[in-house]
């Protein structure tokens, strides 16, 4: 964890100085008498690099003072570590793909298949659930959503929108 | 996996039948409904505009009409998503004055007279400079001569920093000689509390807006920004009449993208025309004073005057210091 | 005087009010808690229904709708952690913090009770002091909006939980979001880097749906498989229904909140968002008991931004009936119904139509107890959810996160943006970086800045401006000293530095 935090803090310290960066040609800019576009994001902007670097340098103290001999896990723990990790990976993806495909498949399709995907990957192995889930879910959704409040959602293209047009 | 493939095969097959059917139907023009995008927020003047238009188009359109609303990024974010959708006539844009002032920027992702055909404008706006019933200004005579004498001395407030409520204020009073410094809120309720709290000397907004406070004497109105007297102020002169040459208004037209079949064009101009009759629309203008100036133009005449105030525009923000 | 109220009472009492009145309640809940609908899309969806309605019920149905919705929006936030309206943030941070500890159903008593209780005290200082309302919202002028989100935003080291220099990075990391987008001063474009999708800003329900409730379902992944949702452990609604005790043991707050509810309601372009921050600040900066329970769970912060999301309605309908002003987005859809029915709401409203002004009143006095009764009903019908398989139920709340972002302008630009923020928000939890600190200062930041910059061109660029009025004196040195106070307080929580 602690060489996580090192990592994140100077990922903070980059983000923050690189809009830093962007702001200076903002400085110039605004109407007479006010203090114009630049300097209320750069007031906020050097205050977050410099509580980065603050950040940055007291995880470096406390990981020089706690020193190495953290990595007592047993075998199963790591195990579990893993397992979590990749579970979240893998539902971050797959919610990505979701959104990334919606307006190429349309609505409907991409959330039948996205209910279906994320209950594997949340372990689920029920068939029952599988099976019967996302229909009714993605029915009651569209029903709700694009039927009664009618939420103009993505159809889609080609093949595609044709389907979604069936619907709504 | 097996249910995955099932799950697939179903879906590739309906959506084959559903095209199948589409093909056959393969039928005139509009087969479904027609989407009008409007640029802004559900319960604004474009969006309660465009709602009565299609009140009167529902009638005449079987397959339905639909109004979106997509807001953000200052109307372009709209104008961006209909100009990549397919030139077939499904879309069709809700065009205000802000379009024309962004096709005068440089930073221009998508261009009103580039990228669209107008079908027609169907309301003209009229504005008028307001300030607080209890001013000390009053008359219009007051207050100009009061600002040259105080140059900047003037706050007048607006919606748009560099758009058309920035430009209508820095423009009429420029013409009239004086020099005012240009406040910009967030919303007009903000601008209205904010001239009422003596905060602000006033504002040039759109007159329906304002008219309820200044019936009950809580703001007056100096200038009625057009060619005659307003019927719903007799007392108040025009602009004309002070001598001031300028009765720009607000505009609100309808234009589908450049490319669009001309009889399909033709079409949607005679159902929208035919729909500015309806007795509702009719009403809902009468009540919100957008009949007082004529704003119907056909789709030859809308052009031009997209042009004639995309060059005005550009003298005005050039002077402004947005466009170099 | 009395008989106008009565004569309203009466008419709204009728059978086909009464009706309207339960359908625009029940339609106003539900909105509410649904993540993807707002009350104001609410009483938007319902204005077509209006048409052919007599005004007066008309009315009726959109109060329903519009108090019903500033209500519902806590209901999915204490249960699941989702905010369904922006107003209800705070209470997502402290109501599902006490649910996770089990007493789910002890703090929905709480957000029900003190809800009901904001509401209609907002309704009686509307009802008895319209015009000292207006009169004194009016004198807020930019200055005074820069010195309130100064407040506002000086509670900050109340809500950074351990560390205050993890607190105040959060904080400046919301003001910087703030500032993406299209400056509303100059209308440069700022850290947009020429692309469309951050043009529009930030909007605050993207960010707080993505570092709140998509990024609460990632953490949740982690854990091992649960076949029912089961997360969210509850005793029955009468074994937890919270004694008189309670709230008389945080009297000032109880005090307080709904009155910096009623005034920031009828602020124009403030509303029940900002109103349930202020008031959840105010209750962390002075909370005497257990200050360190902010952000993990505290009841005083659940009461404290309850009666002021919902005291914000009686505010909002204050300037908007005196005035014709709306106050919120909302009450700006309720010009649209008044114009439908041919009116002009405005100072002479009251003497045109007194009917349906204090038909207003009275339907919204009935409203607020109708709701007593119809949340208990909604609360029950979203415990039943807890039955539902888990990865079904996680996947139907990650879509209704998407479906919200979606919905708020029809684009999928939203959605791509709330992943990102559920990614930020994701590791801001791994490390222990507090979320309330960042989502106040994005709520707040543009309006201090914009404010700031308004008031400084009305003076010519004179500070002096910023302290022109008691208002901002006293607001400014109310800031000034919770920011000062804790230095002296808790030295030992710079030790962090």
């Amino acid at each position: 964890m602690k060489k996580g935090e090192i990592i994140f803090s100077a990922m903070c310290i980059a983000f923050f100085g690189f809009m830093l960066f962007e702001t200076f040609e903002l400085l110039g800019q605004g109407r007479p008498g006010e203090v114009g576009s630049g300097l209320w994001p750069f007031m906020a902007l050097a205050t977050s690099t410099l509580l980065s670097v603050l950040m940055l340098i007291s995880s470096i103290r406390r990981s020089s003072a706690a020193g190495p001999g953290a990595q007592d896990l047993t075998a199963e723990a790591i195990a579990e570590k893993r397992r979590a990790r990749i579970t979240v990976s893998l539902s971050v993806v797959c919610f990505l793909v979701y959104i990334i495909v919606m307006p190429w498949f349309g609505f409907i399709i991409a959330t039948l298949l996205y209910i279906f995907v994320f209950a594997l990957i949340l372990g689920e192995r029920r068939r029952w659930v599988l099976a019967i889930s996302p229909v009714l879910m993605t029915t009651v959704i569209m029903g709700v959503f694009a039927k009664f409040i009618t939420i103009p959602f993505p159809k889609g293209i080609g093949v595609f929108a044709e389907f979604s047009r069936l619907f709504y | 996996m097996r249910k995955v493939k099932t799950l697939t095969w179903v879906v590739f097959l309906v959506s084959g039948l559903a095209m199948a059917a589409a093909n056959l139907m393969a039928a005139e023009y509009p087969e479904r409904a027609i989407e009008i995008l409007v640029p802004f927020g559900a319960g604004g003047g474009s969006d309660t505009a465009a709602r009565a238009v299609a009140e009167g188009l529902k009638p005449q359109l079987k397959n339905g009409v639909v109004v979106n609303n997509m807001p953000g990024g200052g109307a372009t974010k709209g104008m961006l998503y209909v100009s990549q959708q397919p030139a077939d006539g499904y879309s069709v844009l809700a065009v205000t004055t802000s379009h024309l002032i962004d096709a005068v920027k440089p930073k221009t992702r998508s261009q009103l007279l580039r990228d669209f055909d107008p079908l027609c404008r169907i309301q003209w706006d009229t504005s008028a400079v307001t300030i607080s019933g209890d001013s000390q200004f009053k008359t219009l005579t007051d207050l100009i001569e009061w600002g040259k004498k105080n140059p900047k001395g003037l706050k007048f407030a607006g919606t748009s920093p560099g758009g058309w409520s920035e430009i209508q204020t820095v423009a009429f009073f420029k013409k009239a000689g004086v020099e005012v410094t240009f406040v910009p809120f967030d919303s007009g309720a903000e601008i209205k509390a904010a001239i009422l709290g003596g905060h602000i000397t006033g504002a040039v907004e759109e007159l329906a807006e304002t008219l309820p406070l200044i019936e009950a004497g809580k703001l007056k109105s100096l200038c009625v920004i057009m060619e005659t007297r307003h019927p719903a102020l007799p007392n108040v002169p025009c602009s004309k009449e002070v001598g001031i040459d300028y009765t720009h208004g607000l505009m609100r037209a309808w234009a589908v993208k450049k490319g669009t079949p001309p009889e399909r064009q033709k079409f949607l101009l005679d159902v929208i025309t035919k729909s500015l009759q309806h007795p509702m629309y009719v009403k809902f203008i009468q009540d919100e004073h957008l009949d007082v100036r004529p704003g119907y133009l056909g789709p030859e005449e809308t052009r031009k005057y997209w042009e004639e105030e995309v060059n005005f525009f550009s003298g005005v923000l050039k002077e402004l210091g947005y466009v170099k | 005087m009395l008989d106008h109220y009565l004569q309203a009472v009466a008419t709204v009492l009728l059978p086909h009010n009464l009706l309207a009145m339960v359908l625009g309640s029940l339609w106003g809940l539900l909105a509410g808690a649904l993540p993807g609908i707002s009350t104001s899309m609410g009483v938007v969806l319902l204005l077509s229904f209006t048409y052919s309605l007599s005004p007066m019920t008309a009315f009726v149905l959109l109060v329903g709708a519009y108090l019903g919705g500033i209500t519902g929006g806590s209901i999915t936030s204490i249960l699941f952690g989702i905010p369904g309206e922006p107003s209800s943030v705070p209470t997502v941070i402290e109501g599902h913090a006490l649910a996770k500890k089990g007493r789910a159903t002890f703090a929905l008593w709480v957000y029900l009770l003190c809800s009901i209780y904001g509401g209609l005290f907002s309704v009686v200082v509307m009802i008895v002091a319209t015009p000292l309302i207006a009169s004194f919202a009016l004198k807020f002028g930019p200055a005074e909006y820069f010195a309130l989100t100064v407040l506002g935003l000086s509670v900050v080291s109340g809500l950074s939980g351990g560390s205050m220099l993890k607190g105040f990075l959060s904080c400046f990391f919301g003001l910087f979001l703030a500032t993406i987008g299209t400056d509303g001063i100059t209308g440069e474009e700022r850290y947009t880097f020429d692309t469309t999708i951050l043009l529009g800003g930030i909007n605050f329900v993207v960010a707080m749906v993505g570092l709140l409730a998509v990024s609460e379902i990632f953490i949740e992944a982690e854990e091992p498989f649960k076949e029912y949702k089961g997360g969210v452990q509850y005793r029955g609604m009468l074994r937890e229904f919270p004694p008189f005790s309670l709230f008389k043991g945080y009297l000032l707050t109880m005090i307080r909140s709904p009155i910096i509810g009623t005034i920031v309601g009828a602020l124009p372009g403030a509303g029940a968002t900002i109103a349930a921050f202020l008031s959840y600040g105010e209750a962390a900066r002075t909370a005497k008991r257990e200050p360190e329970k902010f952000g993990k769970g505290a009841v005083e912060g659940l009461m404290a931004a309850e009666c002021a999301n919902n005291a914000s309605t009686g505010g909002s309908m204050t300037i908007l009936l005196s005035l014709g002003i709306p106050g919120s987005n909302t009450t700006a859809m309720m010009i649209a119904a008044f114009m439908i029915h041919g009116m002009q709401p405005g100072p002479l409203l009251l003497s045109t139509r007194p009917d349906i002004v204090y038909g207003i009143f009275a339907s919204m006095l009935l409203t607020n107890l109708l709701l007593l009764g119809l949340t208990i009903l909604a609360i029950r019908m979203f415990l039943e959810l807890n039955r539902m398989p888990y990865s079904i139920f996680s996947a139907a709340i990650m879509i209704l996160c998407a479906i919200g972002a979606y919905g708020l302008t029809n684009n999928m630009d939203d959605v791509y943006l709330m992943f990102a923020f559920s990614l930020i928000g994701y590791a801001m939890r791994k490390f222990d970086i507090p979320v309330a600190p960042c989502i106040l200062a994005l709520v707040l930041g543009d309006m201090a800045e914009l404010s700031l910059r308004r008031a400084l061109l009305l003076s010519g660029g004179s500070p002096l401006i910023l302290v022109g009025s008691p208002i901002s004196i006293v607001l400014l040195s109310g800031a000034l000293l919770s920011i000062v106070y804790p230095l002296f307080k808790k030295p030992k929580m710079l030790q962090g530095l």
